[in-house]
């Protein structure tokens, strides 16, 4: 059945270049006969693409270790759930992934816009054509899936099995919604090349987009959080995010995204900024073809890498025929993309959102010059380098903190002028509240200027959202006499972008606090024999006992350490070394976690001294990363809050008016 | 002042750990520290402290050694750096070509900041514009249609 | 089973697809798609909604004191001011008349700028005094015509091209 997938990938292929074809006639004789021959060609490709899909998951599943891939990523031990995971395990799974997702994409769009935006569709199909042949042509010709080992080998291969390391439960959602980020992306740059061609270049694109571009941006947002989640649990050095470069990839993208969400509200209100956001769009778009780049070439130092392949040069000439593409057509269209509109004020929501808008693409271009710069040093002076999170940490750490005070500043300014009047009432809470807590920080001893800075910072902002909140509320009371909760419910409703992106501020905040958390980190390295204890700070960890323990498919030395403080037992950690015997014998630490709402207790063990009968361990404290994980949730919610439809827009929509 | 400004904003990125401790170091603060600028020899995917490896844990004993003989931190960094090379380093030093990574990110800033101030001043419109004298030109009727409109939309 | 099996599946999977992508050219007659479904009507109708949600907004932040009256009274009269051009051009309005007076435009008058009366060659897209779009103007007398009409209303040039 693998002939299946093959030659439904090649039939996609063909059915794409026809769709593409079909479209071009199309947008030369204007025969709707061509229009709606290429949507469904292309609806026809993505759905070979998707059967495609699920004939490699049909092998994973059946572990036909015939196909080459199915050998590699799985073995028949391997738990079915992870099976499944081997379809993102590798590069060649990956691209059909990638295509599957741009696939599902390409159907949701031509759907959802059947009786609108006619006279962009055509161009959004376009480009959505030229990305998916890309993506087919190396996936085909490169990178097949369905390659069969030869005869020869067949029967003694059983399938090397699922790395250890990416058997996880996150595992199975992290790469799935990196995925539907990156790809997501693809749409509103189609439909910001569509306005820029057809020369619409009135918000009408911009709102047409505005979902598409806040769904990517969220699943992207929950892919690298989930991908911190998995490092903190499952790679064992206490922390969730390294500035590897495969990491500074997904967060590129999702920086000059953030940029265009916020950005584009200007061109909603005031029809301005329209040059930028098209390139914000397009730039983040090609962030993203770049990150999948930088993954696949190897060209780039990293724990995520696949093999270096010869992908490399095919992906940097789409890069940079995207990047070319782009500039001509930014440079074709420049004079009508001027703004007649007008500023009013330096103290303004607009400009506000310029500064940010700066922020954000300056913190991109700084992790970017960051993340290319060995390459760069390598060019120059040949001399290999490395440029790692002390680095990053360093340069970042203040731009974030900016970006902290621009969220705070941002909502209190008001529309097109702030008085002095407005900016003294609006000002005065928050920035006594982070006065306040900067000089309560000091006196509780903590004298480090980043985290304090940190620390009343994030008070300023929260102060300003509960104000907000809270006079919003006041405000909807006396004017409609509800409850208090209808008022903050229909409130809400009224405004969803406003109050769910007040949210979505509400999980950064809470990230912030679990990032400053992280300077507060205390570790140990220690080797017990059973029965000995260690301090760290007020707690005492006892090793209990040790022992190993063979699973079906590894060999684990696990630790008992009993976690006690002022002499009760808070809990007791079993971290575990295993051996894989089905992966060549490759190590792998299973962390122990103990998470309390403010601290978590985490061990690691790191080997068994047999003559002493003693055991390597590693602990460590981690105060407030629970707030990381936390804020994430509330930023889904704030997101999913910022989508929903609100009343009034679905009664508008009737009316054809949104 | 520019000059002033930048140097200021410089400085900010060239200091150390602003999230490090202030008081001076213990001997374990600095094997922390080192671990951490060091990376670990044997596939330079992260710095020793967090990594998992014989390489790392010989490069961790080698540090304490090294701090027990009485070496500073320069020097012992000095010492991994003509054994492996510039790339045991965890972040490039601020010298020479390297400088350029740090000046670059406040350079960004700085300039983005000023082009910003420059854009929002070149667009902006004129103090108070009469906007009033303007609306003169439609009648009260025509507002209040409007305003019917506005309500019945109810947005 | 199986070596028949798969070429037999591919085969109707090819034949579906091929004849779900092929069949619209299997009719003779060109397939309208509605082409150009209100695009400056619909672009205006937008920024028209924009602004009452913006009035919206400045209201309830007045309410809750998030700006003072004097910031509200000018942001409002300016939005106000925005949301009556956009009015106007919807509805094809010469600037000089008043809603309350407005008399049949002449139609034996030259093409004008429907926003500042300026005279406009036939079949412009921009007005060459104030820089507006022309788009939903007949391309013969200047007139606003109404977004699916096939013909002038004001001098009968036909419009579908």
């Amino acid at each position: 059945m693998a002939l299946l997938g093959s030659t439904t990938l090649q039939l996609s292929l063909a059915f794409c270049g026809l769709a593409f074809v079909l479209n071009a006639m199309y947008l030369a004789n204007r025969d709707g006969r061509f229009f709606v021959g290429a949507q469904r060609g292309l609806i026809a490709s993505s759905l070979l693409i998707l059967i495609a899909t699920f004939s490699l998951v049909h092998q994973l599943m059946v572990s036909n270790f015939s196909v080459e891939y199915v050998a590699r990523y799985s073995s028949a031990a391997t738990p079915t759930m992870y099976k499944f995971a081997g379809l993102w395990a590798g590069m060649e799974g990956s691209l059909l992934f990638w295509l599957a997702i741009l696939g599902i994409y390409v159907i949701l769009v031509n759907y959802l816009n059947r009786a609108r935006n006619r006279s962009l569709m055509p161009i959004v199909n376009v480009v959505m054509a030229i990305v998916m042949l890309f993506f087919l042509m190396v996936t085909i010709f490169f990178e097949n899936p369905f390659t069969m080992l030869p005869e020869g080998i067949r029967m003694q291969v059983r399938g090397m099995g699922l790395n250890p390391l990416l058997q996880h439960p996150v595992m199975l959602i992290h790469p799935p919604m990196l995925y539907l980020g990156y790809v997501g992306f693809v749409v509103p740059f189609a439909f910001a090349v569509a306005a820029l061609t057809t020369r619409r270049l009135d918000a009408t694109w911009v709102r047409s987009t505005r979902r598409w571009t806040l769904l990517p941006w969220l699943f992207l947002a929950i892919g690298i959080i989930l991908g911190g989640r998995w490092a903190y649990v499952e790679l064992g050095w206490g922390g969730y995010w390294a500035w590897d470069p495969v990491e500074n990839a997904s967060f590129l993208p999702w920086l000059t995204g953030t940029a265009y969400l916020h950005s584009v509200i200007i061109q909603e209100k005031k029809n301005m900024l329209r040059l930028w956001n098209v390139i914000l769009i397009m730039a983040t778009f090609t962030l993203t073809i770049f990150g999948t780049y930088l993954t696949r070439s190897g060209i780039l130092s990293s724990v995520h890498a696949f093999a270096g392949t010869e992908l490399g040069i095919w992906f940097f000439g789409f890069v940079m025929l995207i990047i070319v593409a782009c500039v001509i057509l930014v440079l074709m269209r420049k004079d009508e993309l001027a703004s007649r509109n007008r500023l009013e004020s330096f103290t303004s929501r607009e400009s506000g959102f310029l500064f940010n808008n700066m922020i954000f693409v300056a913190l991109a271009l700084a992790v970017l010059w960051g993340t290319m710069f060995p390459i760069l040093s390598e060019a120059v002076r040949g001399t290999k380098i490395t440029v790692g999170s002390p680095y990053f940490d360093r340069i970042t750490t203040p731009i974030g903190l900016i970006l902290l005070l621009m969220i705070g500043i941002g909502p209190l300014l008001a529309w097109r002028r702030t008085s002095i009047g407005t900016m003294r009432r609006n000002f005065t809470l928050p920035m006594g509240a982070a006065i306040v807590v900067a000089a309560v920080c000091m006196l509780l001893g903590i004298h480090r200027i980043y985290p304090v800075l940190a620390i009343a910072l994030v008070a300023f902002v929260l102060t300003g959202i509960v104000v907000e909140v809270v006079r919003g509320i006041g405000a909807r009371r006396r004017t409609s006499g509800e409850s208090s909760l209808r008022a903050f419910l229909n409130m809400v409703d009224k405004n969803r972008s406003r109050y769910g992106g007040a949210i979505v501020h509400l999980g950064v905040l809470l990230m912030f606090v679990g990032f400053v958390g992280k300077a507060f980190t205390v570790e140990q390295d220690t080797t017990l024999r059973t029965g000995e204890s260690t301090h760290l700070q007020d707690y005492v960890f006892t090793l209990e006992k040790h022992y190993t323990v063979e699973r079906s498919n590894h060999t684990a030395l696990i630790a008992d350490i009993a976690v006690s403080r002022a002499d009760k037992l808070v809990t007791v950690l079993k971290p575990e070394k295993r051996v894989y015997t089905d992966q060549n014998n490759q190590p792998n630490s299973e962390v122990a976690i103990y998470s309390k709402p403010l601290e978590d207790l985490y061990a690691l063990v790191g080997g068994e001294n047999p003559e002493s009968g003693s055991v390597v361990l590693k602990i460590m404290i981690n105060p407030l990363v629970q707030m990381v994980w936390l804020g994430g949730i509330i930023l889904t919610i704030g997101t999913i809050v910022a989508i929903w439809p609100s009343r009034t827009d679905r009664r508008l929509r009737e009316k054809r008016l949104a | 002042m520019m000059k002033r400004a930048f140097l200021s904003i410089a400085l900010i990125f060239l200091a150390g750990h602003l999230w490090g401790q202030s008081d001076p170091m213990g001997k374990d603060a600095l094997q922390r520290e080192l671990e951490y600028e060091i990376m670990a020899p044997c596939c330079y995917g992260g710095p020793v402290a967090d990594h998992d490896s014989d390489a790392a844990q010989k490069v961790k004993e080698q540090i304490a050694r090294l701090l027990a003989e009485g070496k500073t931190k320069e020097e012992i960094l000095d010492m991994y750096v003509a054994i492996y090379g510039e790339q045991i380093l965890a972040r490039p030093r601020a010298q020479g070509f390297n400088l350029l990574a740090y000046i670059m990110p406040p350079t960004i800033l700085l300039v983005g900041g000023l082009l910003v101030v420059y854009f929002v001043s070149r667009i902006k419109a004129p103090a108070s514009e009469p906007s009033s004298v303007e609306s003169t030109s439609y009648s009260d009727e025509f507002f209040k249609k409007i305003e019917k409109e506005m309500q019945e939309l109810n947005i | 089973m199986d070596t028949y099996l798969a070429p037999i599946l591919l085969f109707l999977v090819f034949a579906g697809a091929a004849y779900y992508v092929l069949s619209p050219f299997l009719s003779k007659k060109v397939v309208a798609v509605g082409e150009e479904e209100a695009t400056y009507t619909s672009a205006l109708e937008l920024r028209k909604v924009s602004l009452y949600k913006q009035i919206k907004e400045a209201e309830f932040e007045r309410e809750m004191g998030l700006i003072d009256d004097e910031d509200f009274q000018r942001t409002r009269t300016d939005l106000v001011t925005e949301v009556a051009d956009v009015v106007r051009q919807l509805e094809g309005l010469p600037q000089e008349q008043n809603v309350t007076t407005a008399t049949k435009p002449d139609d034996t008058q030259s093409p004008a700028c429907p926003k500042c009366q300026a005279p406009i060659e036939p079949g412009a897209r921009f007005c060459t005094q104030c820089g507006s779009e022309l788009a939903n103007t007949c391309p013969q007398c200047g007139k606003a015509v109404s977004e699916g009409d096939r013909f002038c209303t004001a001098c009968g040039r036909g419009l579908l091209n």
